[in-house]
């Protein structure tokens, strides 16, 4: 599905992903762990085509997409959501979703109105019911809260019918029932979506993956199954003092 | 929604009215007034698509004005007098300098947006005036007016509800397009660019159409414009034109259906009533601007009603 080979890329001396090479199988979900400054941010916005990598090469369903810019990889069904909430503020809910339907769907019109246009609706309605957002439609994004914004990310991202979704720290900054809500929506959307997820919160991360890859300063020191990575000696000393 | 649609009939009402009455109690000269007040209200309209609905800062928005005159008049310079031909061509000229000047312009942001389409609008400013065939600094008369069939522009009640009915498509044709899905692409990727990218939208094809659509309708208004004035000059082009196009749109209320015709009208109602004071109105006017700026953060618009989300 994802196939990343040797990718670098530099800040100045800062080498922030350091011949990173990893290859996402269809359906699994992967989570890529690893302290603070490890390079995981980089290594995300490399994929959705934020950060363009020094050398290295991205494929993504066959096709190189290592240039590509990133509207045109979420069109191909790369869909992201952001460590820092990033929704559009000044529309409702359901219009946030929607235009990530219309989106999708690629066809533009300038005269229907398309806040009465049932195929954009519809499709809105039912994203936002599946990520536990019903009966919070018409509410503007602006006052949502901090846990609902990242269900709505999560709706945005699933209206575009994706092959991958790249979930960068879905559960950032969310209280203990809010994180264990997105759980429980993760693993209703694991099996039938293909996932990549960056997480701190290490329960989220080992009750969810199918494999985990480990970031240390830019290098995968390893990828494997949650048990194997537990019980990995150099994964220990990369969290040296923290609990695995 | 509702209440929107009373406030256009009533508009529509008193505007459609005011001529009889001003007839009847001797005072023509508030025809032409309101007729310009509503000609310029339509370049504000379509500068509020950029502006306001796109997040564009276009400060040269009064570049489609002049081309939209400058249209008219160069055809009436030639013989060529058929207004469907001159309007026809004022709209299709400006759409035309509008996709030049965007495609350019739009690709930057921020402080350099503003100041290449200022740029750009200088240029063709400069240029007017170095067309000494056209009058150069002084501008050119209009010979004859745009003709039609059936309607005489240079009767001052039958253009006067010509302004007012264009005015009024105009507002309607912004309403449906920036509630469309094009418009909702174009206000997402002003609301959150990194966002609308990341959901598969490149903002530049929608913000490119709406310059160019936004140029066209300014287009209009300058043909209206020169046929208002049957005088065209560089002036049309200045960027004390463009500012105060700009200023219609801010002080009516950005996004809004409403907010661009409230501000010309406010502007230069106000304007008109301060030059009846005393010579030195723009002293009163200016610290009167920056006060509604402060009290009206919406806009005058965001006093009638909120704005839809």
């Amino acid at each position: 599905m994802l196939e990343v080979s040797d990718l670098r890329k530099s800040f100045g001396a800062l080498r922030a992903s350091d011949g990173i090479s990893l290859e996402i199988r269809e359906g699994e979900t992967h989570a890529i762990i690893g302290p603070n400054g490890a390079g995981k941010t980089t290594f995300i916005a490399q994929l959705a085509g934020n950060l363009r990598p020094d050398s290295g090469a991205i494929r993504f369903a066959g096709e190189d997409v290592t240039r590509m810019p990133t509207h045109q990889r979420a069109r191909r069904g790369l869909a992201r959501s952001f460590q820092i909430t990033s929704v559009f503020l000044d529309f409702t809910a359901l219009r946030n979703v929607a235009l990530a339907v219309q989106a999708h769907e690629r066809r533009v019109g300038f005269w229907r109105d398309a806040r009465k246009d049932p195929a954009l609706n519809e499709r809105a309605r039912q994203c936002l019911r599946d990520v536990g957002l019903d009966g919070r439609f018409d509410v503007p994004a602006v006052n949502l809260s901090h846990g609902e914004h990242r269900q709505l990310e999560m709706a945005m991202a699933l209206a575009t019918r994706p092959r991958l979704l790249l979930l960068d720290e879905p559960m950032a900054g969310m209280g203990a029932d809010e994180s264990q809500r997105m759980i429980g929506l993760l693993s209703r959307l694991k099996g039938s979506h293909t996932i990549v997820l960056v997480e701190h919160d290490m329960d989220a991360v080992f009750r969810l993956a199918d494999r985990i890859s480990v970031l240390v300063y830019g290098r995968l020191i390893a990828t494997d199954t949650p048990e194997r990575i537990r019980a990995n000696e150099e994964v220990r000393r990369a969290y040296l003092g923290e609990d695995l | 929604m509702k209440k929107e649609l009373v406030f256009w009939f009533v508009c529509a009402a008193l505007l459609a009215v005011l001529p009889p009455v001003m007839s009847a109690i001797g005072q023509p000269y508030y025809i032409d007034l309101v007729r310009r007040i509503m000609i310029l209200a339509i370049a504000a309209v379509s500068l509020n698509l950029i502006l306001g609905y796109g997040g564009l800062v276009s400060f040269g928005h009064a570049a489609y004005l002049g081309v939209g005159a400058y249209a008219v008049g160069i055809l009436a310079f030639y013989g060529v007098t058929a207004g469907w031909l001159q309007f026809a061509v004022a709209i299709a000229a400006s759409a035309v300098v509008a996709a030049a000047i965007g495609s350019i312009s739009i690709r930057t942001s921020g402080i350099y947006f503003i100041m290449i389409t200022l740029a750009f609008t200088q240029m063709l400013y400069y240029l007017g005036i170095s067309l000494d065939v056209f009058g150069g600094d002084d501008g050119m008369r209009l010979r004859t007016r745009s003709q039609f069939p059936l309607i005489d522009l240079g009767d001052p009640v039958a253009s006067y509800y010509v302004a007012l009915a264009f005015m009024l498509i105009a507002v309607f044709v912004v309403f449906r397009i920036v509630n469309s899905r094009f418009g909702m692409a174009l206000r997402a990727s002003k609301s959150n660019e990194a966002r609308a990218r990341a959901v598969g939208i490149s903002p530049y094809p929608y913000r490119l159409a709406a310059f160019v659509i936004a140029g066209a309708w300014c287009g209009l208004a300058g043909a209206l414009y020169a046929n208002h004035t049957n005088y065209i000059t560089p002036g049309f082009m200045s960027w004390q034109q463009s500012g105060e196009l700009m200023f219609m749109v801010i002080l009516g209320g950005m996004a809004s259906t409403a907010g661009p015709v409230l501000g010309s009208f406010a502007l230069l109602l106000l304007e008109e009533v301060l030059k009846g004071w005393t010579e030195h109105w723009q002293v009163i006017l200016g610290p009167l601007l920056v006060l509604s700026v402060i009290l009206f953060r919406r806009g005058l618009a965001g006093v009638f009603y909120k704005p839809d989300a």
